[in-house]
């Protein structure tokens, strides 16, 4: 891989968190400088069409940027030489919900082009609506990985009981439960990722008033695995 | 637009020579209560040398290119290669399809230029300022081999400079480090010429290869210091090109 480095960032695209750029550029002098890096010939064209789709002004000067615009040049000069894969690092910072759908729209469109595009946010309901797959990143190392669909259909459950009776439970000794607390003194909320006939089985011996088992937002599994 | 401000210093600056040989007798006695620390500190090696167009051109040379054209390579090249970690574009950069030596070698080209056009122009200027300025006749040979070591000398520097910024670990502009350290070699380099002392030790500082005797009859190149000048910058070159290929940029 570090061997093959230049070659496998001309077909990537990169938005860093922060957007650093040429302070002493205009938005269309940094935009055509970044292209340049990959020779082709429609880069201007693709440039207009980008920044028109992202309500850019291309004549502004660098520094004069707010933090969303300065992102959406990030995101430009990403997506100008159209990469196989595209890294996004927190990149709806600063933009208007508007701007953030036009973002998703144009992501889901080079993903069907056939880019890869890794998303990386800690707005969790946005990977949630843009993304396939989702891994879990702590300490550096992924810690989970696996489609968004299974992670809330299959592995994790939210779980709340309802008691007809106040009940004075502490745990449920069945394996896979975790986030266990009580939310008030009739009902009881955890995650369960085990065997769910166990968990009824178990639970058939209690007086019920309710019981909802749901999948979790993605939020509530990204703490289960933090925890 | 500071740069045309430097050449025209120099211009000015040779302008003078006319007023200092029209106020010969008057200047003299008043060099005469000049320590000759101060003198040698201002470039002059030798009291008549203010009354010689090519005395008082060298002179000028020490603090305007010498001196200051030093200090400017220096910034220069480190700070072309810093800037873009503490202005934070390096990540930017880093993600282009472009090696580390590919931007190295491009920023020292880019930096080793602009000094080899700084040192054009002021060789062009100040000749043009000693034919208009000049009193009686004046030799081009140690015109241009000073004017050449004057190159050698910002070119050495200016290597430096890459140095540093391969050494450095924190992504901090330093410019006053760099100002700094030609100050010290520079003073060095004045002590080492006052009489009375041994000044050996001047060859500490690079500014003490450059012979800036050019009343001496016998002025003429030598190749120690061309060599020296040129093996010691290529020599800087490499290292700080190795160095920087192996540098954790964005931390």
């Amino acid at each position: 891989m570090v061997k093959d480095s230049k070659q496998i960032r001309r077909r990537l695209g990169y938005v860093p968190s922060d957007a650093n750029l040429y302070d002493t550029m205009r938005v269309n002098e940094f935009l055509r400088f970044g292209a340049a890096f990959y020779g082709g010939t429609h880069s201007e064209d693709r440039i207009r069409e980008l920044a028109g789709l992202l309500e850019l002004d291309l004549e502004r000067k660098i520094p004069e940027l707010s933090t969303g615009n300065k992102k959406k040049v990030s995101i430009i000069q990403a997506l100008v030489h159209q990469p196989d894969l595209l890294i996004l690092d927190e990149p709806t910072t600063g933009l208007d919900p508007l701007i953030q759908s036009r973002l998703f729209n144009l992501l889901t469109e080079e993903n069907k082009r056939g880019a890869t595009v890794f998303f990386s946010s800690h707005v969790l309901s946005e990977v949630q609506a843009l993304c396939r797959r989702v891994a879990i990143v702590k300490d550096g190392r992924i810690i989970k990985s696996d489609e968004i669909t299974a992670l809330r259909d299959r592995q994790l459950k939210k779980v709340r009981v309802l008691f007809s009776d106040e009940i004075v439970l502490r745990e449920l000794n069945v394996k896979g439960i975790a986030s266990f607390h009580t939310e008030s003194p009739k009902s009881i909320v955890f995650m369960f990722s085990g065997d769910i006939n166990e968990l009824i089985q178990s639970l058939s011996v209690l007086r019920l008033e309710n019981l909802s088992i749901e999948e979790p937002p993605l939020e509530e599994i990204f703490l289960h695995y933090y925890r | 637009m500071n740069r045309i401000l430097f050449h025209m210093d120099i211009f000015f600056t040779m302008s003078l020579f006319r007023s200092v040989l029209e106020y010969q007798q008057q200047i003299m006695g008043m060099v005469k209560l000049v320590p000759m620390a101060a003198m040698k500190a201002r470039g002059f090696g030798n009291i008549n040398d203010i009354f010689s167009g090519l005395g008082f051109y060298a002179a000028n040379n020490i603090v305007y290119m010498m001196l200051l054209g030093s200090i400017y390579s220096m910034v220069l090249t480190s700070n072309i290669l810093l800037k873009e970690e503490y202005g934070k574009t390096a990540e930017f950069l880093m993600s282009r399809p472009v090696s580390r030596d590919e931007i190295f070698a491009s920023k020292m080209a880019v930096a080793f230029l602009n000094i080899a056009l700084l040192n054009l122009l002021a060789g062009f200027i100040s000749f043009l300022s000693i034919e208009i300025f000049k009193s009686g006749d004046f030799r081009i040979q140690p015109f241009m081999i000073l004017t050449l070591y004057t190159f050698l000398l910002n070119l050495f520097f200016g290597a430096l400079g890459l140095l540093v910024a391969g050494l450095i670990r924190r992504a901090r502009p330093v410019t006053f480090f760099c100002v700094g350290l030609v100050l010290v070699l520079y003073f060095l380099f004045t002590i080492s010429r006052l009489s009375g002392v041994n000044g050996d030790f001047g060859y500490v500082s690079p500014f003490k290869w450059v012979n800036v005797e050019v009343l001496n009859p016998s002025y003429g190149a030598e190749f120690w210091r061309i060599f020296l000048f040129l093996g010691l910058t290529v020599l800087l070159v490499f290292l700080s090109g190795f160095l920087y290929r192996k540098k954790d940029i964005l931390t």
